[in-house]
């Protein structure tokens, strides 16, 4: 019995380690080798070994003005594309849980920006915003008339994040509508039985029985789609370039340029490890300030 | 009666505003289609039209021929294929060890890759593991595009959830009969788990599929560039901002994704609400 037990222990062992080896060795291990990475200086010739300078990136980097342009740009892509894309996901959701026609349908024309990829509806939008031709400036000029000229939407720095907020919304509808489909699902159907037989209207339902309920969901799309919202790269990589004069620099393109355009690969570690501290401590702030509430 | 006319009144409304959502959400595709069947001295044409006047198709094998386009996407459908199947085998064997069996260390590896499930890890690993291929020699092979994603912490977690939920007495009467955990897991425990592999496998494919960064960092030669890739350099070729040409090759990148996509749109759907994967 004794020996049957530890064969299966080395069974076991056997399945998990080819997941777990290339797991550790191409995540885990770049995670530390990041931080390790951040505390040195870094030649492009690989014959020279890195020279150790402690905290000496940090330094810099703290008092780099991109920097901290980059951080602003990037929290206000989170701070305007989160709730956007929270909003827009719950109406559209709230809709289609009734008794709509064509729900596929419906489901799926909003789910297909999701699956397609960063830099194709990049260069869709591009096109939208394109100064002159573009649908965007025809709209607001031609037929609205709200403005008087077209807007350089990619040259005008006070302009160039617009483009990049209404893809990021654009391209999460999808995805947060589906999820709270899901917990619009998961209601129980004799709730609201209920709370029509006590003569609750549809607001009251909505705010005391909906609202409450998916409170879980609500975290859930936080959550995921902040840590999203951080990430922001290609929209801006491919419609600006993170410019014009870095109105639409944001940390990972940053991060981007230090490392790749510049070779300054200590540097850039030490972008990435502040992101993913700030990030990580952010999404953990979320989750714990929701469950304090819940109780 | 009062009652059921508000209702349909609601429901109606509720119909329209879907519909113009949607036709908001759909209005980017469907001006690249427009754009795309739009002949050059039309594309210029003032004010933009929303559908093609003209049915032109010359601009899609000129985007073939401005960049490589069909070895790149090749290059994608292997590195796709790879990935995909690197994923599902890692995943389904460490879920099957995380739910089935006893090791040392399970507590420690589950807890480091269930917190990986919620970290912005892609931009902190991207650095380090550039210089890693450097060191390998891997820069622009096909190892550097496919290898260092084969692992997936979010098919084992997935996997694992879903076996968890087999009853573990199929194990013992299989073990009874003489199977051993090999045999177990292909004639019991994959049968029973086909949609939950299919939604993964799915959802793998597109991921690997629409990967930009990673290819780009660690290509170098136009070779063995990715058609994510190649849709990027199309719009700096055409410095000219010639959009039919651009629309042309990003719906040539988007056509195996959409393809996929609407044949088994129900399984993506299902599988995405399970995973919680974003795009």
């Amino acid at each position: 019995m004794k020996k049957r037990s530890t064969r299966r222990k080395i069974v076991g062992t056997f399945f998990v380690l080819p997941g777990l080896i290339s797991y550790f060795g191409w995540t885990i291990y770049p995670i530390i080798k990041s931080f390790l990475m951040s505390f040195h200086k870094w030649n492009i010739n690989p014959e020279i070994p890195p020279l150790f300078i402690g905290f000496e990136n940090y330094k810099k980097l703290f008092q780099d003005t991109l920097f901290w342009l980059a951080l602003k740009n990037t929290v206000m892509y989170v701070l305007v594309t989160v709730p956007g894309q929270i909003a827009l996901g719950l109406l559209v959701a709230l809709l289609l849980n009734r008794d709509v026609k064509g729900r596929i349908v419906f489901r799926l024309l909003y789910y297909l920006p999701v699956v397609t990829s960063w830099v194709i509806v990049s260069a869709i939008f591009q096109y939208l915003f394109a100064t002159r031709g573009g649908i965007v400036n025809f709209l607001l000029k031609d037929v609205l008339h709200l403005v008087s000229a077209d807007i350089r939407w990619f040259s005008q720095p006070s302009m160039a994040m617009v483009p990049i907020y209404t893809l990021g919304i654009w391209k999460g509808i999808g995805w947060s509508m589906l999820i709270f489909l899901a917990g619009l699902q998961a209601i129980p159907r004799e709730y609201y039985e209920a709370a029509r037989v006590d003569g609750a209207g549809a607001w009251t339902t909505f705010w005391r029985i909906t609202m409450p309920l998916l409170k879980p969901t609500f975290v859930f799309e936080l959550v995921m789609l902040t840590i999203g919202g951080f990430n922001v790269f290609l929209s801006v990589y491919v419609m600006t370039g993170g410019g014009p004069r870095n109105a639409t620099q944001v940390l990972s393109t940053y991060m981007f340029k230090q490392a790749f355009q510049y070779f300054h690969f200590g540097y850039g570690a030490a972008i990435s490890v502040v992101f993913f501290v700030l990030v990580f401590t952010i999404a953990q702030l979320q989750r714990v300030l929701f469950k304090r509430t819940e109780a | 009666m009062k009652m059921s006319t508000k209702r349909r009144i609601n429901t109606i409304l509720s119909e329209i505003i879907l519909i113009l959502i949607s036709f908001i959400v759909m209005m980017p595709v469907i001006l690249a289609i427009t754009m795309s069947l739009q002949h050059p001295t039309e594309v210029f044409s003032y004010p933009p039209k929303l559908f093609p006047s003209s049915f032109y198709l010359g601009n899609f094998p000129k985007a073939l021929q401005t960049v490589n386009l069909g070895r790149l996407l090749l290059n994608s459908l292997i590195v796709a294929v790879m990935i995909t199947i690197g994923k599902m085998i890692t995943g389904v064997f460490a879920g099957y060890a995380f739910a089935n069996f006893r090791f040392k260390g399970k507590r420690i590896a589950f807890a480091a890759l269930f917190i990986t499930l919620f970290l912005p890890a892609e931009t902190v690993m991207i650095l380090p593991l550039f210089l890693i291929m450097k060191k390998f020699g891997w820069v622009n092979t096909y190892w550097a595009l496919t290898i260092p994603f084969m692992a997936s912490a979010t098919n084992t977690f997935l996997m694992r959830q879903h076996l968890l939920t087999i009853p573990k007495e199929l194990e013992e009467a299989a073990m009874i009969d003489g199977a051993g955990p090999m045999r177990y897991l292909w004639r019991i425990l994959i049968p029973l788990s086909l949609p939950i592999l299919a939604g993964m496998s799915l959802v793998n494919f597109v991921y690997a599929w629409n990967m930009y960064l990673w290819p780009l960092i660690v290509t170098m030669s136009d070779e063995m560039k990715t058609v994510q890739i190649g849709v990027k350099m199309l719009i700096d070729a055409e410095s000219a901002n010639n959009w039919g040409i651009i629309m042309a090759g990003t719906l040539i990148a988007l056509a195996p994704t959409l393809l996929l996509f609407f044949t088994v749109q129900n399984l993506f759907v299902k599988s995405l609400v399970r995973t919680g994967i974003k795009g």
